[in-house]
């Protein structure tokens, strides 16, 4: 009894200790508004100015960095080199250059601000506009001065760039039947090799965007296209939605991708797994520039991958013609943030800056195709990526003049792909699939479930 | 009543109470018993609490702050309009799964240790030092090993896998994806502990019994049902409470071998639900998780009624180690120690060999053995994945972090080995005492908590305390990774501490308390030294599972605080070669430490078996 009374005490204190997990305080703290009065301040500076006050802000300390892109690292030399140029103290400054997946990335953001810790993440990487939507104000946005993007779009939260997922098919035996309209990844028997929605939310976000009019009638036009009989070979028929309105293409969309995917943990492993020469004929929906992971052997080859969007023999993607009704993939934005915590705010707007308005910042990303900078002029082009030669020891080198060996990997512009006359891309807006969100959520479960 | 008087009683009821605490704790197994109590009751039912609180919270997924609460979350679980889809389908998976991996386990693991310790078998040492291998390495690695074997084009999705091109056979979808191959992968992965607890009775067990036996003529399977199998009881139930446990828990080898054919189970389902955005499925992920914590619950108390009600299993008298070996005849033993060497080789040392080649891989994970590269490991440009790492010799965050796993796992071991023994000693001492099963329960607690849901509640936990203030815990968080896996991985000690205490006569422990030896001395010089083997195993344990640890540590620190983040990070960037470089350093490691250990003490996880 007494046992069981002071077990019972000691639950409530713990209870108690515990339920204090969701108390907060509402008013700005001090650093908080530090922070936004520096940020405000290096909004007005220009790149040089900035790094001059980021180098005498950082010195020799530690500057923390999260994102859902490890990508951000390779700018690190030059970042580092930038600021020791201001102050040589700088040179014994640390850096510390960590990933989180989107699953995780807020939650750790959001507990250090809770947490009103002094030392923790300076700035960060994020993706799923949803979840930034619900949660950026929590985070301090600031917008480089020599920014030459659209800040109506891409300013608020800044967007550091577009990063593009795509239909592929394996096409090793160069016999495969390119799909020419999107319905067709629903035929009955394929699978098609994606990343778990559960996994990354952008993976949710694309299926939620497919409900808005405007695509919904893009899947409306492109189902009217087919004749009956490839009507009748899918695993999904916008008849069978009829409960949903209008919006019956975009549920039967949906119902049918869920029952054809395969899913993976993550890109890689679903590129894997999709690109050796056995696996003829299977589709992927996937990050386009996972490609750039695969080295060339005779198992496997970018050569065997086809994107129905550009067709099999793109040889130039300025010239690219879209070859398949409906959309080409899915883009989703990186955001750059500055942390309300953060102890070097200057220093988070410098490598912001860094990172979106140079060529030398970007090059991360510009190595690969399938990401395109809200800056369009710090990318470079890739529209005859897949031209080049192969050595001995299958080392591929890009050259515009050689042959075209991968028409895969020539990348029209961002622009071409979102454009109506191009590509047709869905592209993410958080406001929509905030809004949207719960509804189409409870769909995909129920889905899910059924498969 | 006189004054004086009263002042006299109260006095002598005080000098009695006094008395009365200097006699229990004057036996060092009620103190210890005390002590631990009460860190642990404070360590492991905070978490605890904050999970039974969650299950009827409204709590944001992302935020982790409560809005209120109400029964919904229970409700939506068990009647709701998801109910088959998220708990009574996944629940029927993960109880065969977990059923049959027991059953592989123990056929594994037992049949090794019997040939081991009680028959006249030939490459003992060879054998035992590498059936524990599957134990060592991540669970993933074991799924990926099969996954590569048995992949065909017969699978939905699938291409050619190794069996595939070297003989033309397309394995059945059944092979490669749902239960059984899960339940093989997990019951190889665990096959170690029935190893490992089976083996240590096998070994110690005074043949006086069975050789009775055989004098009454009694049947060789008699003796064995009757006699070997009862003593070995307790180890069989130990491990059937752990790997029903951990195979319930387990989520990388479902996810790898069940997720592809939507083969759900209870962890599974709960990362899936866990990782939602929504408050609903947030609190069905929380509700799940209890369940499976109160499965465990259920095995656990099973096991106390079982090692609770019976009398003595006694195995280490001090009087006779005389073990008699069955002869498996001239021929025999060497067919058996062939199709066995064959077997482990095949299982323990080829998925070593496989992740070790995939490291030389250029397209490591498509199973394309046609393109290698020494880039995972010399590469000194920095061109490997899109971030630009160096190779494993070259690269300053593996050698980091890997320092800091090293840190974080000595550490925890010491704590958690240290702890558990004392644990073990003062269950056995007290066996019959109520304390003593709370105690045994409280420390087998964090066992059943999901590793994630544990890392979750400590952050939080970190968080609010720093809100409040108290930065110390968020501010270090190798200190507050030292004290979630030390409290993490106390129960692998205090089991196999417990099985080895409970071998062990009082009689033994008597002697030297009539020669008024003090405590220290008498664990120090008399107990451990009988006991070694299965006591480091108690430290062992630990300090393995923390190596190779990831979900644990999700939210405390960085990437490059400990190696499997930093495998993580590889993994996320595609470098799929240098993950696999990495894991195999951590692999070496393991290894080389329970070879030192063996050389220093004598004693390691298979060497206290026998072989």
């Amino acid at each position: 009894m007494k046992i069981s009374k002071s077990i019972r005490s000691l639950t409530v204190v713990a209870f108690t200790c515990l339920g204090l997990v969701g108390c907060g305080n509402d008013e700005k703290s001090e650093n908080r508004i530090a922070v936004e009065n520096a940020v405000k301040e290096a909004m007005k500076l220009d790149r040089d100015a900035l790094f001059q006050k980021a180098a005498d802000e950082l010195q020799d300390g530690t500057f923390k960095w999260v994102g859902c892109s490890s990508r951000a690292k390779k700018a690190a030399d030059a970042f580092k080199k930038k600021l020791v140029e201001k102050n040589p103290k700088c040179e014994n400054a640390t850096f510390v250059w960590d990933v989180l997946d989107d699953g995780h990335i807020y939650t750790k953001l959001v507990g250090d601000i809770n947490a009103e810790v002094d030392d923790g993440y300076d700035g960060a990487l994020v993706q799923d506009g949803y979840q930034l939507a619900l949660y950026g104000d929590q985070f301090v946005n600031y917008v480089p001065k020599e920014w030459e993007g659209d800040k109506s779009v891409n300013g608020d939260p800044f967007a550091l760039q577009f990063n593009f997922k795509t239909w592929l098919v394996n096409d090793s035996d160069g016999e495969q039947v390119i799909p020419d309209n999107v319905w067709d990844f629903l035929d009955t028997g394929k699978v098609i090799h994606s990343m778990d929605p559960n996994n990354e939310n952008v993976n949710r976000d694309w299926l939620i965007m497919l409900t808005k009019d405007e695509n919904n009638n893009m899947l409306k036009e492109a189902w009217n296209a087919l004749t009956d009989a490839e009507k009748a070979a899918k695993v999904s028929k916008p008849d069978d939605f009829a409960d949903k309105g209008n919006k019956k293409y975009a549920y039967a969309f949906i119902s049918g991708y869920i029952k054809n995917a395969q899913f993976k943990k993550d890109d890689g492993e679903a590129v894997n797994n999709f690109a050796v020469k056995s696996a003829k004929g299977n589709y992927a929906w996937i990050v386009y520039s996972k490609m750039m992971n695969l080295k060339e052997s005779d198992e496997v080859s970018k050569s065997y991958i086809v994107s129905p969007s550009l067709g099999k023999d793109i040889e130039d993607g300025n010239n690219a013609v879209m070859k398949m009704k409906g959309f080409s993939g899915f883009m989703y934005k990186h955001y750059l943030q500055v942390m309300p915590t953060s102890k070097h705010p200057y220093t988070t707007c410098a490598l912001i800056n860094l990172l979106s308005t140079t060529p030398e910042g970007y090059k991360g990303w510009a190595v690969d195709i399938g990401d395109y900078p809200t800056m369009a002029s710090i990318n470079i082009n890739r529209t005859k990526f897949g031209h080049g030669t192969l050595d001995a020891e299958k080392k591929y080198t890009q050259k515009d003049s050689d042959p075209n060996l991968f028409p895969v990997m020539n990348d029209p512009t961002g622009e071409w792909w979102t454009s109506k006359t191009g590509g047709r891309a869905i592209v993410e807006e958080p406001s929509y699939i905030g809004d949207h969100y719960d509804e189409v959520n409870n769909f995909i479960v129920a889905e899910t479930g059924k498969k | 009543m006189d004054s004086s008087l009263a002042k006299d009683m109260g006095n002598r009821a005080w000098s009695k109470a006094w008395n009365k605490t200097k006699t229990f704790f004057g036996f060092p197994a009620n103190t210890i018993l005390v002590c631990i109590g009460v860190i642990l009751l404070v360590l492991t039912l905070v978490p605890f609490g904050s999970l039974i609180l969650s299950t009827f919270a409204n709590k944001n997924p992302i935020t982790q702050k409560i809005s209120g609460y109400s029964p919904d979350n229970w409700v939506n679980t068990f009647a709701g309009e998801h109910s088959n889809q998220y708990l009574w389908t996944p629940l029927g998976h993960s109880l065969l799964v977990a059923i049959l991996s027991c059953f592989f386990a123990i056929l594994f693991g037992g049949s090794v240790a019997y040939l081991i310790t009680r028959t006249n078998l030939r490459f003992k040492k060879f054998i035992s030092s590498v059936f524990i291998f599957p134990y060592i390495m991540p669970q993933w690695t074991l799924a990926l090993f099969w996954y590569n074997l048995f992949i065909s084009t017969n699978c939905p999705g699938g291409h050619i896998g190794e069996i595939q091109a070297l003989t033309g056979w397309a394995a059945p979808t059944w092979l490669c994806y749902g239960p059984f191959p899960i339940a093989m992968v997990l019951g190889l992965h665990y096959a170690p502990f029935a190893y490992i607890l089976m083996g240590g009775i096998l070994r110690n067990m005074d043949a006086n019994l069975e050789e009775a036996a055989t004098i009454l003529n009694v049947p060789r399977w008699k003796i064995f049902t009757k006699i070997t199998v009862p003593i070995l009881k307790p180890a069989i139930l130990s491990t059937i409470l752990l790997v029903f446990s951990s195979a319930i828990s387990s989520y990388t080898v479902a996810a790898t071998l069940g997720d592809p054919v939507n083969y759900k189970v209870l962890a599974t389902q709960m990362e899936t639900l866990l990782r939602s955005k929504t408050v609903w499925q947030y609190g069905i992920g929380n509700v799940i998780s209890m369940l499976m914590i109160a499965m465990g619950l259920i095995i656990l108390t099973f096991n106390q009624m079982s090692t609770g009600s019976r009398k003595s299993y006694t195995t280490v008298s001090g009087k006779s180690g005389q073990i008699s070996k069955q002869n498996l005849g001239k021929v025999g033993k060497w067919i058996v120690s062939c199709v066995l060497v064959f077997f482990v080789v095949f299982v323990c040392i080829g998925p070593m060999v496989s992740f070790a080649l995939e490291s030389f891989l250029a397209n490591p994970g498509t199973g394309d053995f046609t393109r290698f590269t020494l880039d995972s490991w010399i590469d000194q440009k920095g061109t490997l994945g899109s971030a630009g790492y160096k190779g494993l010799f070259f690269n300053e965050e593996i050698w980091t972090s890997l320092r800091g796993t090293l840190v974080v796992s000595v550490i925890c071991a010491l704590i958690a080995g240290t702890v558990g023994l004392l644990i073990g000693y003062g269950v056995a001492k007290k066996r019959k005492s109520k304390m003593a099963s709370g105690v045994n329960a409280l420390a087998f607690l964090p066992y059943l908590l999901p590793s994630i849901t544990l890392s979750a509640i400590f952050f939080d936990m970190a968080s609010t305390f720093s809100a409040a203030g108290f930065k110390f815990l968020y501010r270090n968080p190798m200190f507050l990774a030292i004290l979630l896996g030390s409290i993490k991985f106390i129960p692998f000690a205090s089991r196999s501490a417990t099985n080895a205490m409970l071998q062990l006569s009082n009689e033994i422990e008597e002697a030297a308390v009539i020669q008024n030896v003090p405590w220290w001395k008498r664990m120090t010089r008399v107990i451990f030294p009988i006991q070694k083997s299965s006591f480091l195993s108690g430290y062992l344990l630990p300090f393995i599972s923390c190596m190779r640890e990831y979900d644990l540590f999700l939210f405390i620190g960085g990437n490059g605080m400990l190696l499997t983040k930093q495998m993580f990070l590889f993994h996320s960037d595609g470098i799929y070669g240098l993950e696999n470089a990495a894991n195999l350093l951590l692999v070496i490691i393991i290894l080389l430490v329970n070879w030192l250990v063996n050389k220093i003490t004598g004693a390691s996880l298979d060497k206290g078996i026998g072989g």
